[in-house]
């Protein structure tokens, strides 16, 4: 399933900073990410149409140790879903995998992650008092997708889960990304990095989203109005449609930070997704969540004796805008990419029409008569 | 074989929910032992009193210890609650919520909070069953055609969990899709059953068998002359902390203490959860509400916990008023501007006062209505004797004759 489309990069669109070997979240050391990917194309009128999944990110791959990772959490526009939040915002932190699926298919991949945690850190969860909060956030496939048909299984997520692996990372149609649009384009999951200097240390931070946002006359690139140009294909806004779909933003690093610097990390995702021109719609569900897999945070072992505290290090908040601004560049990469990789699908809602992945030409010819 | 898997199903599912039946009978709640509360009640004294509002509940109660994990004992279930019974979805409410310790999950709440209104039922369930109740509901919604007229193509339902694996065999998931559809079809108004029931079922309160408990309030005339009713799933509180009307009663009845093998410090402390969802007819905005459920915490403290880390304490309240005005307006409508009613911030103090008072009785009903019930390793988990209990509001001078 992995694209054999030039992603950004290869188009030469200019983008800035240095990425990382495989330009994706999993330059992040232990971050990997497995998919579960479910397409039935309808053939005739009527006939049921499949095309959603499952992404899986573990933060701290399949180790076996219960570490959870220091987090921050950011709504744009909160009609979506996130689950795990609520810990998050109290305590800083989480234990266990971020999935992203569609948003009928939450409550099914929530269990296969709550069943994934009880297997991977099995002693903790039969030994000790444990419970499992487990992040699943959402976008809406309903153009192309029977979302109602709830086809996603907790085995579907177990698979996602269990495969996970580092390395080079599929985009487009892929995994909870499989039917998405964005900018009235075929979107999906995308993904991308960014190396960081900071004193001489080297950190990376990487981002992976799924891409389901955006009206097609806001669509920029770099900076380059390309929705303006490229008006064929618009399926909603040509039927009077309002936007309806949403971006979950994933950010992780290894840089140090605390969650409350994670947190104003999570901001910057909205200002990765609104270089590409949205305006952030009601009905979009825009959710960001940045994660440090830096200071391995113990959870509690209950029943065993506690320390009475705790040391770790963190950034000094004057280097914090190095961070910033590579993140919100690899945001705005990931997005292109999700475009760049995904190919056309053919859509239940509205019936009969295509939902066509961006052309790579007509893009390079608008970019370049902008002198880009 | 398919039918008769089915209908076996259906045979077990309704010995279990007759159980439930059986076990509310004629239990006398908090203020027939002479419980001294604040405020007027309902005639009910439930959330039911809330006009439109409907409860159900699945419960599953199946085994004894030891514990086998993907057999059982099985002691959970699932509690529903519709805003506007089978309207729910159709006609969302304004609503609020507030996280007092957010060691839990209640999914929903990104949007309840971006757009101050709820469509459908808030779910309650145990900690590792959330996902399966929360996508049935959208099933439920599907099968019993209830999506059509909602504001959007997707739904994103209200599901709080608190944990109950002292008592239930939790990694097992015995929750499946058929027992949240039987909540949500069993959901009606009228009286409400108490303890362990719904997702209340394998409930541990201040060390004593706790779970599902109700209450309400009816505000005086001169104050709009309206109700508030409080749906409480109880599992929190430590040791010594339980206070009923002021009195200590935790610390002088004696008990196990479930971690008492623990040498962390959560042995002294509490862990566990509590689930409020405060019901109103009072024409109350989103700030108002949030505000209202911020109120439950308040309530809960009058009980005696401080709160602790474990704890995922997530309140939801939310108004029935306003009938249609958060409806789907259509994109594709001529625009038209929507009348909402509020009550002013001036008279928002009794619907206060109402929400801390039925949360407390709430409480302390969950209590009184939970009988004892055998821990995971074999120990009795009591709940609130009853005597004792009144033993002790007498000699501090607390006792309702």
């Amino acid at each position: 399933m992995s694209s054999v489309k030039p992603r950004a990069r290869e188009l030469g669109l200019g983008l800035l900073g240095e990425a990382g070997p495989h330009n994706a979240i999993t330059d992040v050391p232990g971050v990997l990410v497995g998919f579960k990917t479910l397409t039935q194309f309808a053939k005739a009128a009527g006939d049921t149409q499949i095309c959603t999944g499952v992404t899986a990110i573990l933060p701290r791959g399949h180790d076996p140790e219960p570490h959870a990772v220091w987090a921050g959490q950011f709504d744009l526009n909160g009609n979506g879903e996130m689950t795990g939040t609520h810990w998050i915002r109290d305590a800083g932190y989480f234990l266990g995998p971020i999935c992203l699926t569609n948003t009928h298919s939450v409550g099914a991949v929530h269990q296969g992650a709550v069943r994934f945690m009880i297997e991977t850190h099995a002693n903790y969860f039969r030994k000790y008092h444990a419970w499992a909060m487990p992040v699943v956030a959402e976008t809406y496939d309903g153009l192309v997708n029977d979302i109602c048909g709830l086809h996603v299984t907790e085995q579907h997520a177990l698979e996602a889960l269990r495969g996970a692996t580092g390395g080079p990372v599929a985009e487009g149609n892929v995994g909870g990304g499989a039917g998405m649009a964005t900018y009235e384009f075929k979107g999906g999951t995308g993904t991308s990095s960014r190396r960081i200097a900071i004193n001489g240390c080297s950190y990376t931070v990487g981002v992976l989203v799924q891409s389901n946002f955006g009206k097609r006359r806001e669509f920029s690139v770099l900076g380059v109005p390309v929705g303006q140009h490229i008006t064929e294909n618009a399926l909603l806004s040509a039927r009077g449609i309002p936007e309806q779909g949403s971006i979950v933003v994933i950010i992780g690093t290894d840089v140090p930070l605390t969650s409350l610097q994670l947190q104003r990390l999570a901001k910057r995702g909205a200002l990765g997704i609104g270089r590409t021109g949205t305006s952030g719609g009601h009905y979009s569900g825009d959710l960001m969540l940045a994660f440090s897999v830096a200071n391995p945070v113990d959870v509690p072992m209950i029943g065993d004796p506690q320390p009475p505290t705790y040391r770790g290090e963190w950034l000094n908040d004057a280097h914090l805008d190095a961070v910033y601004g590579s993140t919100v560049e690899a945001i705005e990469e990931a997005i292109l990419n999700a475009l760049l990789a995904a190919e056309s699908v053919p859509t239940i809602k509205p019936p009969g029409e295509i939902l066509r992945a961006i052309d790579h030409a007509a893009l390079a010819a608008v970019m370049r008569r902008y002198g880009r | 074989m398919k039918d008769r898997l089915f209908t076996m199903a259906a045979l077990v599912l309704a010995g279990l929910l007759i159980h439930g039946v059986a076990a509310a009978g004629a239990k006398p709640r908090a203020r027939d032992l002479g419980v001294p509360f604040d405020g007027t009640p309902g005639a009910l004294n439930a959330i039911t009193d809330v006009p439109g509002v409907a409860v159900g509940f699945t419960t599953l109660i199946q085994g004894e210890p030891p514990l086998e994990e993907g057999v059982g004992p099985i002691r959970t279930g699932v509690t529903a609650i519709l805003p506007r019974g089978k309207s729910s979805y159709a006609d969302p409410v304004f609503a609020g919520w507030f996280r007092m310790n957010g060691n839990g999950e209640m999914t929903g709440t990104t949007w309840l909070e971006e757009g101050g209104l709820m469509s459908g039922p808030v779910m309650i369930t145990n900690t590792h069953s959330v996902g399966v109740v929360r996508d049935a509901v959208i099933g439920w919604l599907r099968d019993r055609d209830l999506l059509k007229g909602g504001n959007y193509p997707w739904a994103l339902p209200v599901v709080a969990e608190t944990w109950d694996g002292a008592l239930n065999d939790l990694n097992g998931f015995h929750v499946k899709p058929e027992h949240v559809y039987a909540a949500l079809d069993a959901a009606k108004s009228g009286p409400v059953q108490e303890g362990s029931v719904g997702g209340g079922t394998g409930m541990v309160c201040y060390q004593f068998k706790g779970g599902t408990g109700t209450s309400s309030r009816v505000l005086e005339a001169k104050f709009g002359g309206y109700t508030v009713g409080v749906m409480v799933q109880c599992n929190c509180g430590g040791y010594d902390e339980l206070r009923v009307a002021g009195v200590p009663v935790g610390p002088n009845i004696k008990r196990i203490n479930l971690w008492s093998n623990l040498q962390s410090p959560t042995r002294e402390a509490a862990m566990g959860s509590i689930i409020i969802v405060v019901a109103t007819n009072a024409p109350l905005l989103p700030t108002q509400l949030n505000r209202m459920a911020r109120r439950a915490a308040i309530g809960l403290a009058r009980t005696g916990t401080t709160v602790s880390d474990g704890d995922g304490d997530i309140f939801v309240a939310f108004s029935t008023a306003n009938a249609g005005v958060a409806k789907d307006a259509g994109y594709d409508a001529p625009f038209k501007v929507r009348h909402a009613e509020m009550v002013p911030n001036d008279y928002v103090d009794p619907l206060f006062a109402a929400t801390v008072q039925a949360t407390e009785e709430a409480i302390i009903n969950a209590m009184v209505a939970a009988e004892d019930m055998k821990t995971l390793d074999g120990r009795t988990l009591i709940a609130l004797p009853h005597d004792q209990l009144r033993a002790l509001l007498k000699k501090y001078g607390r006792l309702q004759q």
